[in-house]
């Protein structure tokens, strides 16, 4: 063998080592699911019997096609993202852009941020019901106090604003994540070229808009592509809130899985679900790192 | 222009940005303190909650007076807390170190060699970040049964350990990548073998990511509910959300103070954890997050 | 059978002949002296009850603790999985006592689910995977016990019923026909439950308002409430997916159609029917009165029970087992009593909403069958059933006699629980067998309440569903 060959060999098995384990654990909890839910969609099963019901083909897929549920539930799963992380990544640049001074309180600052983020869902949602209950919940409550009363509201009640709710509570807990990473970004910002422009005479706006920004793109890109794919991952936070209701409005993918799966029995159908999302965020992801020119293995550190 | 109309006119904007600045200064705090009282509200409301009592609550007090501070031993009896903390804690930590090694291992090779598929396993990795984890519910289930290994931690160590994978290679690759090729260089030059500049050269250099990686998989196990509730299904076994869910259940039904002091007890140490670690922590999820 | 006590409650069964009741299965023999029970304890206010009968020295539970006829050979551990969680300290303490008294060998150990939803998911994946654990199950009466028991899970009680006739006689007959599936009677009931209307005494004698006892004066006392500032009904229609069908099956009970809607559910009447559209005209017209506290779908449990306990609202529309939650939150001088829905056509009866609380079933491939039928007999037969019921103040699974009532108030010192148990025999249903046609309840009537869409069409949507599903391949009731 060339010793070129023989470097590539032994790089080769190098690379293998140390990938490996992930590699099998990955495998064997990750792929070996999805390969089992992309084969359960093609079948029925009702999740009761010890096997599979017959096999369907792409019944399933057909089936979703034509239920308005499905469509409902895409179209929240895409319009909680589409809300949620201009929120989410607007809220934490804003406020990081405002602690990216020389604050003594800032690391203080930064943490109190965060606990949301750190708090167990049971915990917020728990807290949340209380703060959204039409007669005595605190939200009411304090817009009647302050004279607001006339936007008391149902919250979770009303289909038209219970899928606005839930991404309230939902941008509630994240902004702190997506804050604590720009934050690192901008203070890892070359001081040069800003100080440069702040010597041309640049106000604060255009500091921010012309400079700062256009700097931050990858890191902003970040940031929106981990809240889009938890967005659209999202089930606990709904489930516990409205289960998907009233009347599907805020039914989304993970949510409308677990009803086909464990309340209506339809094994298949379910797995049809997580086979589609699985995909959904799979194109998302590999959609903006194209649009945004990074590649997953190049970087631009 | 004369010296005098110049240096006016620089004092005059000098002036100008002076009280700029500080309206500035003045909106920037009220915009920070409104947002913080936003972040904090509720969970000081539930801190608030877990020392009333029912009656306080239903007349829809905000502050608990007399505050009834024995919620916390009951609400810590009542759920049997000290075998779930101890349950909670062992599975958390063990699939944490797991995961950490793994990642750490996956993050070098994946950062650091070429080897032929690199993109496809990198990519698999990424399929991990990304998928709906009810996905794997059952088939998992099925599995660990017929392993025997159901009502045992390790039915939940090997599936978080999974779980906290993706976003641990991911960072650590990340953070490999970044490191400087001279480093590698002089340790090969010096005789290293690949284990050896991983082991002694590589790794040290990347405690921020480990400490990162290490928070937020723990963090990520101590909340998780489903598997949880799905796999373990004896008492003396079980983790603390679905203990703590437990309780929604339980005589306790409908005794929201207790209920508080046990979100309180479950909350506190990931919280403590956080505020011990937190500068690790961020250090490493931006570098690790930002390497790429 | 007429009582002759004064009571404010219309007594459901008045005008039928006791034969015609006998006949219904709705009242036993023992049930009498139930009634005259439930009349000595004529006071039901805040107080604790002045019980008539001194009892010389400590009551004891009046019932036997049969021996089984089969024991455990060796030390064996069964698995139960549950889902109500406060139930656990009556089972366990049924256990140890079968344990002590009977079968020194046998232990059981309970698994508390947070919730139903998480139990099925648990219960589900242990059946696909062919386990012998759990060795019993609790199931719920409809879609539930439909799917574990035509999936061949579960076992079914004809054997032990034909060898045990009498433990069969002691549970409600309407109650043992809900869980009968394809002729077999699945499973059965530990506790009964009962919606009814809870109210603040105190506050209708303030305003001087009477219980209503039809749907006009329902409508009435409504009015005066709203009036004065105070919301009539304070109703959780957002606690879970049943919730929201509450007013569709009050209705359908109190025009007596409620065997039409178990056809319906069944596939053999459309849902179309005049009578089943008119529950839904019921939903919406209940959205609309102004009875409800705003936002019915928006409000869980804790919350109703807070308006309740606040006085912001004067009634409270729940279940029995709420009972504990709703006594935990009130203060103190709060005089709390119930009444059943009120009768929702002119002339007609009050429909009580009564259901079965969880029911036991026993695991096909359980390695113990006969131990764990033994172990269910314990908890649900003469014995167990007064000793499960008496701390947690639900009701028994069928008639009790007058003293083992005065054993149970003995420790549970409530005066509302034979108001309770007085309202069991008349219950009708309220449970639908089809997972797809309740799902289509649900959101109907979700939609009924929010005003998204007319009962005609919700109807039709219900209907639609059930007959995408073809014959139902199961036979119920």
């Amino acid at each position: 063998m060339s010793p070129a060959a023989r470097r590539r060999w032994r790089s080769n098995l190098a690379g293998y080592a140390f990938a490996g384990p992930a590699l099998v654990v990955l495998a064997a909890f990750l792929l070996y699911p999805i390969a089992y839910s992309v084969s359960l969609s093609l079948h029925e099963w009702d999740g009761y019997t010890p096997h599979w019901g017959p096999f369907v083909g792409f019944e399933n897929y057909r089936a979703l096609a034509g239920d308005e549920v499905f469509w409902r539930a895409t179209w929240n799963s895409i319009l909680f993202v589409v809300v949620r992380t201009p929120l989410e990544v607007g809220f934490g640049f804003l406020l990081a852009l405002l602690l990216n001074r020389r604050l003594a309180l800032r690391p203080l600052l930064r943490t109190l941020f965060f606990v949301p983020v750190v708090m167990s869902l049971i915990v917020v949602t728990i807290i949340f019901q209380r703060v959204f209950e039409p007669n005595t919940g605190l939200l009411n409550t304090f817009l009647r106090a302050v004279g607001l009363g006339d936007w008391a509201h149902p919250w979770l009640g009303d289909p038209a604003t219970a899928l606005p709710a839930v991404i309230a509570v939902s941008v509630w807990k994240n902004v702190g994540f997506s804050l604590v990473i720009l934050l690192a970004g901008l203070q890892g910002l070359p001081q040069d070229v800003v100080e440069a422009a702040r010597v041309d005479g640049a106000n604060a706006w255009q500091l921010t808009l012309r400079v700062i920004t256009p700097l931050m793109r990858p890191i902003l890109a970040l940031t929106a592509l981990l809240s889009i794919i938890g967005g659209l991952k999202v089930f606990d936070l709904v489930f516990i809130m409205t289960r998907g209701g009233p009347t599907y409005s805020t039914e989304v993918l993970a949510t409308m899985l677990y009803r086909e799966a464990f309340e209506l029995n339809h094994m298949g159908i379910a797995s049809a679900v997580a086979v589609i999302l699985v995909v959904l965020v799979l194109s998302i992801a590999r959609l903006q790192t194209f649009v945004l020119d990074e590649s997953p293995e190049g970087g631009q550190a | 222009m004369s010296t005098a109309v110049a240096r006016a006119s620089v004092a005059r904007r000098q002036r100008a940005a002076g009280r700029a600045t500080r309206i500035g200064r003045v909106a920037m705090w009220a915009v920070l303190l409104a947002a913080l009282g936003v972040s904090l509200a509720p969970g000081l409301y539930m801190i608030s909650l877990s020392f009333m009592d029912n009656p306080q609550l239903f007349a829809g007090r905000l502050v608990p007076w007399p505050p009834h501070a024995e919620n916390y031993p009951r609400a810590w009896v009542a759920s049997n807390i000290g075998q779930l903390y101890w349950n909670s804690i062992y599975v958390s930590t063990a699939s944490m170190v797991a995961t950490v090694a793994i990642s750490a291992l996956a993050g070098y090779g994946l950062g650091r060699i070429r080897f032929a598929g690199r993109g496809l396993v990198y990519g698999i990795v990424l399929v991990g970040l990304t998928i709906p984890l009810q996905i794997a519910l059952i088939p998992l289930f099925m599995n660990l049964r017929v392993l025997g290994l159901l009502n045992t931690r390790l039915a939940l160590i090997g599936p978080y350990t999974a779980f906290g994978l993706a976003f641990g290679t991911y960072i650590m690759k990340g953070f490999f990548q970044g490191l400087p090729r001279e480093l590698e260089e002089a340790a090969r030059l010096d005789g290293a073998g690949e284990l050896g500049i991983f082991a002694r050269v590589m790794l040290p250099l990347t405690r921020p990511a480990l400490a990162t990686v290490a928070i937020f998989v723990f963090l990520q196990n101590w909340n998780e509910f489903l598997f949880a509730l799905t796999f373990i299904t004896e008492g003396k076994m079980r983790t603390l959300p679905t203990g703590i869910y437990a309780l929604l259940s339980s005589e306790f039904y409908g005794n929201y103070p207790i209920l508080a002091a046990s979100l309180v007890l479950f909350s506190v140490p990931v919280l403590v954890l956080y505020f011990v670690f937190q500068r690790e922590f961020v250090e490493g999820l931006t570098a690790g997050a930002l390497k790429h | 059978m007429s009582d002759d006590a004064g009571h404010r409650q219309t007594h459901p069964t008045r005008g039928m002949s006791r034969r015609k009741l006998l006949e219904l299965g709705l009242v036993s023999a023992a049930a009498s002296p139930l009634l005259r029970a439930g009349r000595a304890r004529a006071q039901t206010g805040g107080a604790q009850p002045t019980v008539t009968k001194t009892p010389t020295g400590e009551l004891k539970n009046p019932a036997e603790l049969k021996a089984p006829k089969v024991k455990a050979s060796a030390p064996t551990t069964i698995s139960f999985w549950q889902y109500v969680g406060f139930h656990v300290d009556a089972q366990k303490f049924i256990a140890e006592e079968y344990k002590k008294r009977h079968d020194p060998n046998l232990t059981l150990e309970i698994t508390a689910y947070p919730g139903l939803n998480e139990q099925r998911v648990g219960v589900k994946s242990a059946f696909a995977a062919q386990s012998g654990t759990p060795d019993i199950v609790a199931i719920e009466p409809g879609a539930y016990a439909v799917d574990v028991y035509t999936s061949g899970s579960v076992l079914d009680f004809t054997k032990v019923f034909a060898d045990d006739p009498e433990y069969k006689r002691g549970f409600w007959p309407n109650a043992l026909q809900l869980l009968t599936i394809n002729g077999a009677i699945v499973s059965v009931p530990a506790v009964t439950n009962t919606v009814i209307v809870y109210y603040n005494r105190g506050m209708f004698q303030q305003h001087g308002l009477e219980v209503p006892n039809t749907l006009e004066e329902l409508k009435k006392v409504g009015a005066a409430l709203n009036a004065k500032g105070i919301m009539p009904i304070a109703y959780p229609a957002g606690q879970d997916r049943n919730f929201p069908i509450f007013p569709y099956y009050t209705y359908t009970g109190g025009i007596k159609a409620d065997k039409l809607m178990r056809e319906a559910d069944l596939g053999l009447k459309p849902w179309t029917s005049p009578e089943l559209v008119a529950g839904a005209e019921f939903v919406e017209m209940m959205a609309k009165s102004g009875l409800y506290a705003k936002g019915p779908l928006g409000i869980k449990e804790p919350d109703a029970i807070q308006i309740f306990a606040t006085g912001k609202s004067a009634m409270f529309w729940g279940g029995q087992w709420m009972r504990r939650s709703i006594r935990a939150a009130l203060p103190p001088n709060f005089d709390l009593a119930i009444f059943p829905f009120p009768a929702v056509v002119a002339g007609g009866h009050k429909p009580v909403l009564s259901s079965v609380g969880i029911t036991l079933t026993v695991n096909a491939r359980s390695k113990y069958p006969d131990l764990a039928f033994e172990m269910i007999k314990a908890l649900t037969g003469p014995w167990g059933k007064i000793e499960y019921t008496r701390n947690l103040g639900l009701s028994p699974n069928g008639p009790i006699s007058a003293d083992a009532i005065a054993y149970q108030m003995q420790s549970l010192k409530d005066p509302l629980y034979p108001e309770f148990l007085k309202l069991q025999p008349t219950g009708t249903t309220r449970v639908i067998f089809t997972p797809a046609v309740e799902e289509a309840m649900t959101q109907g009537m979700q939609a009924l309440i929010t005003g998204q869409k007319t009962p005609k069409a919700v109807m039709e949507s219900v209907e639609a569903a059930s007959q995408k599903l073809g014959a139902r391949k199961f036979r119920a009731g």
